[in-house]
């Protein structure tokens, strides 16, 4: 009875969640009907030059923004990332593991507006006095933020990815005299490939998805950055910026389309780990 | 000659004795069984000659220990040994097959390659080697590259055996092997432990006793983490 009731409250939460998702589809499509039936913004949605005054409301800059700072911060998070979440799962002595898995928790629940306020007072200076790479605010230290605020995030996910199987062949690897690095190096991490790439497409979509690091740090110039040290601007962040200054002008109309395309995305990051695990349960 | 000596061992996880004052000596190439009822000490006993207990919270061994090993006499649990390098000539085997993920083949070519690093050449007839000594070459030799969960329970665990004669041990310890097995199954095993039984020191755990008798050419007797019978 009460396992009836489990299944029909899991399906009745789930019928929800599914409602809402198509729902915030219907009003971003409704909301944005004027964009949809004026074909030349719609072409101009996917070029990079924003003029709204001029009938120029391009996407594409934001859209590349959007995507190199979400890979260059993956680029720094997943690497360390992954060293922690092997650290805890028996790299380390086992007080120094207990001690990182607490400070992980911690720190992966920090709110993002305290990383980026950090970087405002330390990390942009830094890069603008110190190293004199321009302003500081900048792609680099958008990436160098969000890189350290996802770290935490991704060891977590990873090890409790990488937890289940460890624990499974933790005593065969003992007994066949196998170190703790050539467990987790040769065997573990092998097996779970699908896992490590489910958890790399997370990430992504909570780099893509961040707003408040890059509105705060990146520097918010609608180009596409030539290199690391020049400032970008986020989909995300243009919605922020847009919301705050702006109620009914073609520049407002078109963070639908920002807000459809972040939406694709992360659909498409969805598919692609539900498939992961599909495939990985099928295996097992 | 004894190639395993224990005396006063104890066995302690957190407040809970699980061995208390074993003193026993168990003679090299010869096939010892510990048997005894379930929760009687006879695995915690099995684990603690390759220090399998490193990793419980609150383990703490006390007593003394000592193997035979290449001539060698060696003390498992003083500072200078190493678990990894002990257990590397301290094979074990599982009550139900532990395979590693991938195929049969994989499941014996890397543990060798990590630990041992043998030319490539080397790699294919040390294969074939182990899986002849388990007795499975003619049942699997034209499907190495098969997974190795396809395998039938009693071919898994003579896969677990074989990949645990590839790493060339001098002790090996059997804990239960045949328990998840079939009758033909567990024949094939005992046969096989029985022609293994010169060549290595085999320590295994079983509870039965008529099983015991069959195989053993030493049988210790365990009851509540103490030593009853040997």
């Amino acid at each position: 009875m009460s396992e009836r009731l489990l299944a029909t409250a899991a399906a009745f939460a789930g019928g929800i969640a599914a409602c809402a998702v198509f729902a915030i589809l219907a009003l971003l499509l409704w909301l944005g009907l004027p964009l949809w039936r004026d074909p030349a913004l719609l072409i101009s949605l996917a070029g990079s030059s924003w003029n709204p005054a001029a009938g120029e409301i391009g996407l594409a800059s934001m859209a590349a923004g959007t995507l190199l700072l979400a890979a260059s911060a993956l680029l720094l998070a997943y690497p360390c990332g992954l060293l922690l979440a092997l650290s805890t799962l028996g790299l380390a002595p086992r007080p120094l593991a207990a001690a990182m898995r607490t400070l992980l928790a911690l720190l992966s629940g920090i709110p993002t507006v305290v990383y980026a306020f950090v970087s405002v007072w330390l990390l942009v200076p830094w890069l603008r006095d110190s190293l004199g790479l321009g302003m500081g605010y900048s792609w680099l230290a958008a990436a160098l933020t969000l890189g350290v605020m996802l770290t935490p995030t991704v060891a977590l996910l990873l090890s409790g990815a990488l937890s289940p199987t460890f624990t499974r062949l933790q005593a065969a690897g003992d007994a066949l005299g196998l170190s703790r690095v050539q467990l987790l190096l040769w065997v573990v991490l092998p097996a779970e490939r699908r896992a490590l790439l489910s958890a790399l497409l997370l990430s992504s979509g909570r780099a893509v998805g961040d707003t408040l690091i890059a509105l705060m740090v990146s520097g918010n110039a609608i180009w596409l950055p030539a290199n690391p040290t020049e400032p970008l601007r986020t989909l995300t962040a243009h919605i922020a910026i847009t919301l705050a200054a702006d109620t009914q002008s073609q520049a407002y109309a078109a963070i639908y389309a920002a807000s459809l395309l972040l939406l694709a995305y992360v659909a498409l990051v969805h598919f692609l780990t539900a498939s992961l695990s599909d495939e990985s349960a099928h295996r097992h | 000659m004894s190639a395993i000596r224990c005396h006063q061992l104890s066995l302690a996880i957190g407040k809970r004795q699980l061995l208390s004052n074993i003193s026993l000596e168990l003679p090299g190439n010869k096939l010892s069984v510990l048997l005894g009822p379930s929760g009687s000490g006879k695995t915690s006993f099995l684990r603690v000659l390759n220090r399998l207990h490193d990793d419980t919270a609150g383990a703490r061994v006390s007593g003394e220990l000592t193997l035979s090993l290449s001539g060698q006499t060696i003390h498992p649990y003083h500072h200078g040994t190493d678990p990894v390098w002990l257990r590397r000539r301290v094979g074990m085997v599982f009550q139900h097959p532990n395979l590693l993920p991938g195929s049969i083949g994989h499941n014996l070519r890397l543990p060798v390659q990590l630990v041992k690093n043998p030319p490539r050449a080397e790699l294919a007839q040390r294969i074939e080697a182990a899986l002849r000594e388990a007795q499975l070459w003619d049942e699997v030799c034209m499907r190495l590259d098969a997974p190795a969960a396809s395998l039938s329970g009693g071919q898994q665990q003579r896969l677990c055996l074989a990949r645990a004669l590839i790493l060339q041990p001098e002790i090996l310890l059997l804990d239960e092997p045949t328990v998840s097995l079939d009758t033909q199954a567990s024949s094939d095993i005992e046969a096989l432990i029985t022609s293994l039984k010169c060549r290595y020191t085999l320590v295994m755990v079983s509870h039965n006793p008529v099983q015991a008798k069959r195989l053993a050419d030493k049988i210790i007797v365990f009851r509540d983490g103490s030593l009853v019978d040997s």
